[in-house]
């Protein structure tokens, strides 16, 4: 599985949406995806990529296509 | 029980949990060791040791004083055997977020500095339940998945230590890490229902009260 796809899943199961709708995804823009569904969000990329997300980047994470920027610096490529 | 016997509360300023001193017959039992330096210093001032401490569940904010206090004392600390897997894992304990689920809790204002940790197991678990005697009476402990998988109630005499279920003023959170909304209704629900009226309630957040009718209400019980 790629880095794409293990992302696009955590949201997928996360946030029940379909891939299409992925993109388009902000913190808070969805009830689910409110501050405790990011802190989940955020334990979850923590396993399966095998990183720690310093806080600032937690705060920084605000959106589907924001998360890849963050996820970068940890040299996960998505 | 409203009197000296009325168990002692000291409240984490920083994440507003409770931690409670019960003491019977010259021993005490310590419920949820929050926050070591407000907790030694309320031992000191009563020039007591802790006998047993007690766990509700493996959230951070209340075992948050736990290893020092196990540096400080000898003493027998007693959790679920689920409590005891949570409390060992940075992520399932929450101390790993816990800067950040501080931070959305002040209304993203403050920012605080919390550093994760983990914690040895309980020296003493329970599956479903399990009493131990202390002092003149009888400590039973239930366990109650639902808010975490080691969330449990512990009983002593008409007193509840109900750990985050019965918070006033707030419904069970389960989708904090080891949460489950499902545990929470096969479980803790039913069990919570038969909390007789008048039991008093030793809520994790929050002030102490009485169990009646209006409570069941707003806790949908």
């Amino acid at each position: 599985m790629t880095n794409l796809e293990k992302y696009n899943k955590i949201f997928r199961g996360m946030f029940r949406k379909t891939d299409e709708e992925l993109p388009a995804l902000k913190y808070r823009g969805i009830a689910l995806w409110d501050s405790i569904g990011h802190m989940d969000l955020m334990g979850e990329l923590e396993e399966t990529f095998d990183i720690r997300i310093e806080t600032q980047d937690v705060l920084d994470f605000t959106s589907y296509e924001k998360g890849k920027e963050v996820l970068r610096r940890y040299g996960v490529e998505i | 029980m409203e009197n000296g016997l009325f168990p002692a509360r000291i409240v984490d300023p920083v994440t507003d949990s409770n931690c409670y001193l019960l003491v019977r017959e010259g021993r005490l039992a310590v419920i949820d060791p929050n926050n070591f330096e407000l907790l030694e210093e309320a031992l000191q001032k009563r020039n007591m040791t802790p006998d047993v401490v007690l766990l509700t569940h493996e959230h951070c904010d209340h075992i948050g004083g736990l290893n020092a206090l196990r540096e400080r004392y000898r003493t027998v600390v007693i959790g679920s055997s689920a409590c005891a897997r949570g409390m060992q894992s940075a992520k399932e304990n929450m101390s790993r977020l816990m800067e950040t689920f501080l931070y959305y809790k002040s209304g993203e204002k403050t920012f605080v500095h919390y550093r994760p940790f983990t914690c040895d197991p309980p020296d003493l678990q329970f599956g479903d339940s399990m009493a131990v005697p202390f002092a003149d009476g009888l400590l039973e402990f239930v366990s109650l998945p639902g808010h975490t998988h080691g969330s449990s109630v512990i009983r002593f005499g008409d007193l509840l230590f109900v750990g985050d279920y019965l918070l006033p003023g707030d419904r069970v959170l389960t989708r904090l890490p080891g949460g489950s909304e499902e545990e929470y209704e096969r479980y803790a629900k039913p069990w919570l229902r038969t909390i007789p009226d008048g039991m008093w309630i030793l809520p994790g957040h929050g002030e102490p009260y009485r169990m009646d009718e209006e409570v069941r209400i707003r806790h949908d019980l």
